[in-house]
């Protein structure tokens, strides 16, 4: 897996490594509703500059078809605008 | 008739740190929590002080999947409301998502959290992604983390409770009425059991910035312990502060029927608005004093019998002196033996969670028999013609106490505890 969907989940989620298995159930599993997919795509979008969730039709139902939307979207390698992370003063809480 | 409604359990996160407790032990002490501000660099702004949480991770205390999809608000309130379900012993083990709930009906407890601002920060990191790259730069958790009802429904959530659940809103009167509108919605029967309070993390350039420019905040920025000093000849706005407390409040039958101890009563409510001015109370504070005397008529109580009472006491030159006109009206020679503090004097004013925090106290001060100092208390402004305890917590023989809290936009809500016995 991508180390940063594995970082992102842990960061986000509280989800530890030893949970991410391609089977495990998004919603039954890993208690990740489609609200939390879509912050995660934004995250994505943060931490590698490229665009999600571009075939927004497919089903996401297990983590391996999360890891595979991803790897078909760095593929395709669209530009993410990206957000200025660093900014005079301000500190990340 | 009226059911009785007592306190059976306090939670407060705040300046002096997690803890009912720990907030109490710092208003004997008689410290002030006023610094530097360290959540944003200040420079360059007229007010560069504040009463921050020290130190608080929120990570240490919360589940990081709850942490991530709230805002500092909601982790305040979070925390303040495990704290008071646990002191009444409603609260089963474990700081997970879910927090069994125990001692009560899931269908006869809810939640008035209120917050006078909300997701503030939320707000501002968000709509600068939206400046920077536009509209798929803002995260769907917004939509979560910005609404002011927030802290109460993420509480509701963690801990089960499905009853009647809101927020009410009066700046900074919004901790007062939301307790107040807790005893109304128990008194009328739709719960047996409120969690009640309020929280804020306002510390944000945005706010300071602009309280800054409204001239309601201390400039004192060279000695910031001594800039908030309600009731003060030389006051000169408040200090903001953050933070959050609940109080459980509970029929007293019900309460009875579990063997919980009560803290307190909850006796009255009153409530009023000024009708005269977005920023500046009423003169002679009129609208204030007739809040205080409906909440007396609602407690039963006369003017005579009020010991205590837990000023709203900003440190501005306006409610200063306003309230104490308030308080001369309503309480006549009697004031002169009420024995008067302002909590924001030690922890600055927590806006939309000040009323809540200032109950606690005023509900400790009850239980323990002593009133802790109003600090900075150099030279009394003559037109502020209280007694105000100063330098240290004087024992007070004490029944019956108000907390003031009145709030922009004229609103003015006040509470009055009563000892259990």
């Amino acid at each position: 897996m991508d180390p940063r969907l594995a970082d992102l989940l842990e960061d986000l989620f509280g989800i530890p490594e030893r949970d991410l298995r391609p089977g495990a159930d998004l919603e039954t599993d890993l208690q990740l509703d489609s609200l939390a997919v879509v912050e995660l795509q934004v995250a994505l979008e943060d931490v590698t500059g490229v665009r999600m969730g571009v075939d927004g039709d497919v089903d996401l139902r297990t983590l391996g078809d999360l890891q595979a939307a991803v790897e078909r979207a760095l593929a395709r390698g669209e530009p993410a605008i990206p957000t200025l992370n660093l900014r005079e003063g301000e500190e990340g809480r | 008739m009226t059911h009785g409604v007592v306190v059976t359990g306090l939670g407060a996160v705040t300046p002096y740190g997690i803890g009912a407790q720990t907030l109490w032990n710092g208003l004997l002490e008689g410290r002030s929590t006023a610094t530097r501000i360290t959540r944003f660099d200040p420079s360059g702004y007229p007010t560069q002080i504040a009463c921050e949480v020290p130190g608080f991770d929120p990570f240490a205390c919360l589940p990081r999947k709850l942490v991530r999809q709230v805002d500092p608000f909601a982790q305040f309130a979070l925390v303040a409301a495990r704290e008071a379900l646990a002191h009444a012993g409603l609260a089963g083990a474990g700081n997970g998502m879910r927090v069994p709930l125990v001692g009560v009906d899931p269908e006869r407890i809810g939640t008035v959290i209120s917050s006078g601002i909300g997701g503030m920060r939320e707000m501002t990191d968000q709509f600068a992604r939206l400046l920077d790259g536009g509209p798929e730069r803002v995260r769907p958790y917004l939509s979560i983390a910005l609404p002011l009802n927030m802290g109460g429904g993420q509480v509701a959530i963690r801990h089960g409770l499905q009853g009647p659940s809101f927020s009410v809103v009066s700046a900074c009167a919004s901790a007062g009425d939301g307790i107040g509108t807790a005893l109304d919605i128990i008194r009328a029967g739709r719960a047996d059991v409120m969690l009640a309070g309020g929280a804020e993390a306002a510390i944000n350039p945005l706010t300071i910035a602009g309280f800054g420019a409204a001239g309601a905040l201390s400039r004192r920025n060279d000695e910031p312990e001594r800039a908030s000093r309600p009731f003060d000849v030389d006051r000169d706005g408040f200090v903001t502060g953050e933070g959050a407390a609940v109080l459980v409040l509970e029929r007293e039958s019900h309460a009875a029927a579990r063997g919980a101890r009560p803290l307190a009563r909850l006796a009255g409510y009153g409530v009023s608005n000024d009708a005269y001015h977005a920023a500046q109370p009423s003169p002679g504070g009129t609208g204030a004093a007739r809040a205080l005397r409906l909440a007396l008529r609602d407690s039963g109580y006369d003017p005579v019998d009020i010991d205590h009472c837990n000023a709203h006491g900003t440190s501005t030159p306006p409610n200063d002196a306003a309230e104490s006109a308030a308080m001369r009206a309503v309480f006549g020679s009697h004031t002169d033996r009420i024995a008067v503090t302002s909590t924001k004097s030690a922890i600055g004013h927590l806006l939309g969670a000040a009323g809540a925090v200032e109950a606690v106290a005023t509900v400790m001060a009850l239980a323990e028999g002593i009133v802790p100092p109003s600090l900075n208390l150099d030279r009394q402004d003559p037109a502020c013609d209280l007694d105000v305890v100063r330098a240290t917590p004087r024992p007070v023989e004490m029944r019956v106490a108000v907390s003031s809290s009145f709030g922009f936009g004229g609103h003015n809500a006040v509470l009055v505890f009563a000892s259990p016995g």
